[in-house]
């Protein structure tokens, strides 16, 4: 074709979004394509995307299991032992802790709750834990706990998308499609990033959580369902036999490949490949669901009932999917947002149902990566968007025991992978402010992706004229939690 | 069985033993604006495509592309159904091959097809011919005779291009 008539073709075909990512690059019609061929976007474009990629140095783990605790679980209740706030159980919070503070629910001068429930040193760290985590105490020792974390966000939705992505608002990259942006994924049958839900309800971040923001959408996660068939359609239907679906996905390729070389949108890219997946997918999922072959003990051990929409069971998937090469398989499990209006958010009553869902298929996730050789490559992560006030909320007058939002400290726990067991900061006597070692959101975020072998300064995507990075401007790797 | 629901079981209310049922006759082709929505069950390709839970409004929708929607769209039994009506209204509209190769492209992508696209839907066509000559049973299944069959595989294809699907 005569170069003029390329341009006109270029130029009368190209869309919106690429009109704007082709101007990010300063460049017209003509010099396109040429241009674009040195870009990073192309060099992007020109490889498979999802094809397993070196990290920036050696790394000490290659895949992530998260378990986001929807909701917001209670430090105060489950890890983090305070008798004098048991001791002053009743009294009024103390002005100093109050003054300048907002909080979501909490009216006037709250009442100090000092927890019901007893807790009780476990293993060689002699760390403190609540009653109500009988399964945590047997992996105690191969966790490390961070009783510090730290969070600027203290309402659900912008909590867990700043958990997520480094940032309160949708619009950005999640974890999980940083780490398939930067490293790949092995297994190329199935997704590289992959999310399970549980619970009462779906995380309130909704799908901003697992979103790839301004990345191409293949590095989104892929939400297998719970309940039934984990994805829907994986049949072909009658009368399309394996060879007249390749035909068809054949021919689909070669021809949005055409459209792809006229305007070089690399959502066309993500479509090719994502249409390829779903092919291999076809295979592969009927494959990793079928747990027929896992011992009546291993179920057993997570208390998985399969074909039951349940943590146990998505915590066995997460394992399946670990041994099959996955990078970044999160689950969520919502209903830990205790504020004691009732029977049915308390403390007393809902708190230890929650911890019954939870805490045996954690601890037995960890104890069946551990027997499988595979925890030294993984690293699980275990907590919710931020903690809960040592106070009682008493919303309305409530007569029940429960706890508001607490950005200020809270605990989370993280095993495998380069990850020292022991304890990480220290809060002071109320549980209310940390005292040493505060962990916040992106520090924690600089620091898995230093284990898994990336430097988070420099694992960066050009969008609107600037570097973007999952840490934003800020994070420190935490020294303390690296082995 | 045919359902325009997709998997089974989506509706079993254990409240008051309703049911999915799948729509017979002129209303199995209503438009989605019309399907029955359920807050506690919902009509798995709206899942599928980020429709709203309906909880909360929805300001923006987030861009996404994934290997779900690739399978919904290429095995649904709904939208296996509408690449059976592409085929069948071209295969009465025009004569020949390349023109109903021509009319179809129009009608899914707004444009009419290169004469690279139009060589490769052609090789595309003969090919499934072919095939599904050699296994009238499976065309059958597919509710016809291999040519008819080939079509609806072909307009599977058209329908599932980047630039129909996408809407930009």
């Amino acid at each position: 074709m005569h170069d003029f008539e390329f341009e006109q073709t270029v130029l009368r075909d190209m869309t919106r979004r690429t009109f704007f990512k082709q101007i990010g690059y300063g460049i017209g019609g003509l010099a396109l394509s040429s241009l674009l061929a040195d870009s990073p976007l192309a060099q992007t474009m020109s490889q498979d995307p999802m094809a397993a990629k070196k990290p920036h140095f050696p790394a000490k783990a290659k895949n992530v299991i998260f378990l986001f605790m929807a909701g917001a679980p209670s430090q105060v209740d489950l890890f983090d032992y305070k008798p004098t706030l048991m001791k002053y159980n009743g009294e009024a919070c103390p002005e100093e802790y109050l003054k300048g503070e907002r909080f979501a629910f909490i009216k006037g001068t709250p009442k100090l709750l000092g927890s019901p429930y007893k807790f009780e040193q476990v293993g060689q760290s002699g760390q403190w834990v609540s009653e109500l985590l009988p399964h945590f105490k047997e992996i105690a020792d191969d966790v490390a706990v961070v009783r510090t974390m730290q969070t600027s966000q203290f309402n659900h939705a912008p909590a867990q998308i700043f958990m997520n992505t480094g940032f309160q608002l949708p619009g950005r990259p999640s974890m999980g499609s940083w780490l398939t942006y930067g490293l790949g994924t092995e297994n190329r049958d199935l997704p590289g990033f992959v999310v399970l839900l549980s619970g009462e309800n779906n995380p309130d971040g909704g799908k901003a959580c697992w979103s790839s923001g301004f990345l191409p959408t293949v590095y989104q996660g892929v939400e297998f369902r719970s309940e039934g068939d984990a994805v829907l359609f994986v049949s072909d239907p009658d009368g399309v036999p394996k060879e007249v679906r390749r035909d068809t996905l054949d021919a689909l390729r070669d021809l949005n490949q055409m459209k792809f070389k006229q305007t070089l949108d690399p959502e066309i890219e993500t479509r090719i490949s994502q249409y390829e997946l779903a092919y291999r997918m076809q295979t592969s999922v009927p494959e990793l669901m079928d747990v027929k072959g896992e011992k009546p003990e291993t179920l057993e051990m997570y208390g998985a009932e399969p074909g039951k929409k349940s943590f146990a069971n998505n915590c066995l998937l997460a394992r399946r999917l670990e041994e099959r090469g996955t990078r970044f398989v999160q689950l969520y499990h919502r209903g830990w947002d205790n504020h004691g209006t009732g029977e049915g958010d308390d403390i007393k009553h809902k708190l230890p149902r929650l911890c019954q869902e939870v805490d045996k298929a954690a601890a037995a996730l960890i104890k069946d990566l551990k027997q499988r050789g595979l925890l030294d490559e993984t690293i699980v992560v275990w907590g919710g968007e931020f903690g809960r006030t040592p106070m009682n909320e008493g919303r309305a007058g409530s007569t029940y025991m429960g706890r508001d939002h607490h950005p200020h400290a809270f605990t989370m726990w993280m095993a495998g992978g380069g990850i020292k067991p022991g304890i990480v900061g220290e809060t002071d006597d109320l549980g209310y402010k940390s005292t040493s070692d505060s962990v916040d959101v992106h520090d924690l975020h600089a620091t898995l992706l230093h284990l898994l072998g990336m430097d988070h300064t420099r694992l960066t995507y050009s969008f609107q004229g600037r570097n973007f990075r999952l840490t934003d401007v800020f994070g420190n790797v935490v020294d303390k939690l690296i082995a | 069985m045919t359902r325009l629901a997709g998997p089974q079981g989506i509706w079993n209310s254990p409240y008051n033993g309703e049911y999915w049922r799948d729509s017979q006759g002129a209303e199995r082709y209503r438009r989605g604006l019309y399907t029955f929505l359920k807050r506690t069950a919902p009509y798995p390709m709206y899942t599928n495509f980020d429709a709203s839970s309906r909880e909360v409004c929805t300001v923006r929708r987030i861009r996404t592309n994934t290997p779900l929607q690739a399978l919904n769209l290429l095995n649904d039994q709904s939208f296996l159904e509408a690449a059976r009506g592409l085929a069948e209204r071209t295969l009465k509209a025009k004569s020949d091959a390349k023109s109903r190769i021509i009319y179809a492209f129009r009608l899914t992508t707004c444009r009419a097809p290169s004469a690279e696209e139009l060589v490769r839907l052609q090789a595309l066509l003969a090919k499934l011919k072919s095939r599904y000559q050699a296994d009238p049973e499976s065309a059958k299944k597919l509710g016809g005779t291999p040519e008819q069959a080939a079509w609806t595989m072909v307009a599977k294809v058209l329908l599932n291009l980047d630039e129909t699907i996408t809407k930009e």
